[in-house]
């Protein structure tokens, strides 16, 4: 669960990038978060993933609180969240397969979870003839497909999608959102899709926040279009 | 890990090791000097055999003294009859009576405190003279701690090379890998498993670069010490100084230290520099 409670964010600069921001998103739940740019969209993923300490209220992702966990223990955090970055961040030098495996074993995990978590992850993609392949024999979809493996490999309570189709076509886009929609259904896992596509998400319907100006402005159900 | 950073630190390394080297050969040549000078403490005409036996201890008395050998006026005129030859007819003129007092050559221990102990000696009663090389001591003395500044200096300055090509390394290495790092840091990845490569890494340069400075440092000396003790004459035979130290007895410590030293500054240095990069 995400839970936000009168949140604000300052930097030093003097800009407020969230101002007294309160949400929940509930276990199992599928949100958009929408925004044009300097809405504040990346600076509640930025607090969500602990990057950045909120200025003022409270934080909980997965039972953390945000202001009392320490940096030594934000891996602890971290392992409880798949993240999905608008540019894939693959690793070039390394095959669909070890691209997924790579964050099983930055957490540890035993090499028979590794052999078993792995293939599942890639199938449920979609990309099973596709584990020995470069991210760059893969297309655009496909390499979002590898970072969406890579996401729900370890099992996360929650996934975050920063502009997962910022890069890609709208068919793809449509594809990739099915995708997520269908991780959310199948393993009951939390997503929040970070998005700045208004029309795109209103053609889709669901759990809709809207953020202008660093402030909630919608926080409600759409009927999809499409 | 990139090639000029090895090899710069490697030159460093060598460097670092050749001042060492000459440090400690200097120390043991001056020593060697030093080992041969004396005072020499002339005693009063018509002491007593128990008097000049009193004054003997009374020098041992007066401390940082290694040595006192007490010298008859009879063995000090045979050694300067034998010191002056091809003088048969001075010595004629002169006669056996030896015109030299009795004395006691001293040697003094540490001789950066030698006025004190000459000081102390020229109060014992029953001494006419006391003949100390006070000058060349001085020099000696003056000329190891100069030497011994610039070598501190020169090693502070290789030091201070060796740190700021490890860090840029480290610094480079975590630049490159920058992607690798970030989705690490968002999957979850400790920060000790984030920081381990890069030790790892910035620990084998220094090892690697340790290995090839000492072996380069340990041939160069070995040549060096061939070509001296191969001479027939040479200045430090001139000087009356032993030579190098031997190479074989130097050959362990001083691998395991350049090796050791190397693994542990880069060790040090790039722990810190990881983690002032890293940001993890």
């Amino acid at each position: 669960m995400v839970l936000l409670k009168d949140v604000s964010v300052t930097f030093d600069n003097g800009v407020t990038a969230l101002n007294d921001v309160s949400l929940t998103v509930n276990d199992g739940e599928f949100a958009f978060i929408v925004g044009e740019s300097g809405a504040g969209k990346s600076t509640l993923i930025r607090l969500l993933i602990n990057e950045i300490p909120p200025s003022k209220g409270r934080v909980y992702v997965n039972g953390f609180e945000l202001s009392r966990l320490k940096k030594s223990k934000a891996h602890k955090l971290r392992r409880s969240i798949g993240y999905v970055f608008q540019d894939f961040k693959l690793i070039d030098n390394m095959t669909v397969y070890e691209n997924v495996a790579f964050v099983l074993r930055c957490t540890d995990a035993t090499n028979k979870t590794i052999r078993n978590r792995v293939p599942e992850a890639i199938s449920l993609v979609g990309l099973k003839d596709k584990v020995k392949c470069f991210p760059r024999e893969l297309s655009g979809g496909e390499q979002q497909r590898v970072a969406f493996a890579r996401a729900i490999v370890a099992n996360p309570k929650l996934i975050i999608a920063d502009e997962p189709t910022g890069n890609l076509d709208p068919r793809t886009s449509l594809e990739i959102i099915e995708l997520l929609k269908g991780l959310n259904e199948k393993c009951n896992t939390t997503v929040i899709m970070v998005t700045h596509e208004h029309e795109f998400v209103r053609g889709f319907g669901g759990r809709t926040i809207t953020l202008r100006e660093g402030k909630v402005v919608f926080d409600g159900f759409l009927n999809p279009t499409v | 890990m990139s090639l000029a950073s090895f090899c710069v630190l490697t030159v460093s390394m060598l460097l670092i090791g050749f001042t060492f080297l000459f440090l400690i050969n200097l120390n043991m040549m001056i020593g060697d000097v030093e080992a041969q000078n004396e005072v020499i403490v002339f005693l009063d005409d018509n002491l007593s055999d128990t008097q000049t036996e009193l004054i003997g201890q009374e020098i041992i008395a007066v401390g940082n003294v290694s040595s006192v050998v007490f010298y008859s006026k009879e063995q000090g005129f045979e050694d300067i009859k034998s010191r002056i030859p091809n003088s048969a007819e001075l010595f004629e003129y002169i006669g056996d009576d030896s015109p030299l007092p009795d004395s006691y050559r001293v040697k003094i221990a540490d001789l950066d405190e030698i006025s004190t102990a000459l000081m102390a000696i020229n109060r014992i009663e029953g001494i006419s003279q006391v003949q100390a090389p006070t000058d060349f001591i001085g020099i000696l003395t003056s000329l190891r701690s100069a030497f011994t500044v610039i070598a501190g200096a020169v090693l502070a300055a290789l030091l201070i090379v060796c740190i700021i090509v490890i860090s840029n390394t480290a610094r480079a290495s975590v630049d490159t890998r920058r992607r690798e790092i970030t989705i690490m840091k968002l999957v979850g990845a400790t920060n000790e498993f984030i920081r381990i490569p890069f030790f790892i890494e910035g620990l084998s340069m220094g090892i690697l670069s340790g290995a090839f400075s000492a072996a380069l440092s340990y041939i160069t000396y070995n040549m060096i010490d061939n070509l001296l003790t191969n001479s027939d004459t040479t200045l430090f035979t001139a000087l009356g100084i032993g030579g190098l130290i031997p190479p074989g007895t130097l050959a362990l410590p001083y691998i395991a230290a350049t090796i050791g030293g190397g693994a542990l500054i880069s060790a040090i240095v790039t722990g810190f520099s990881t983690h002032k990069y890293l940001k993890v």
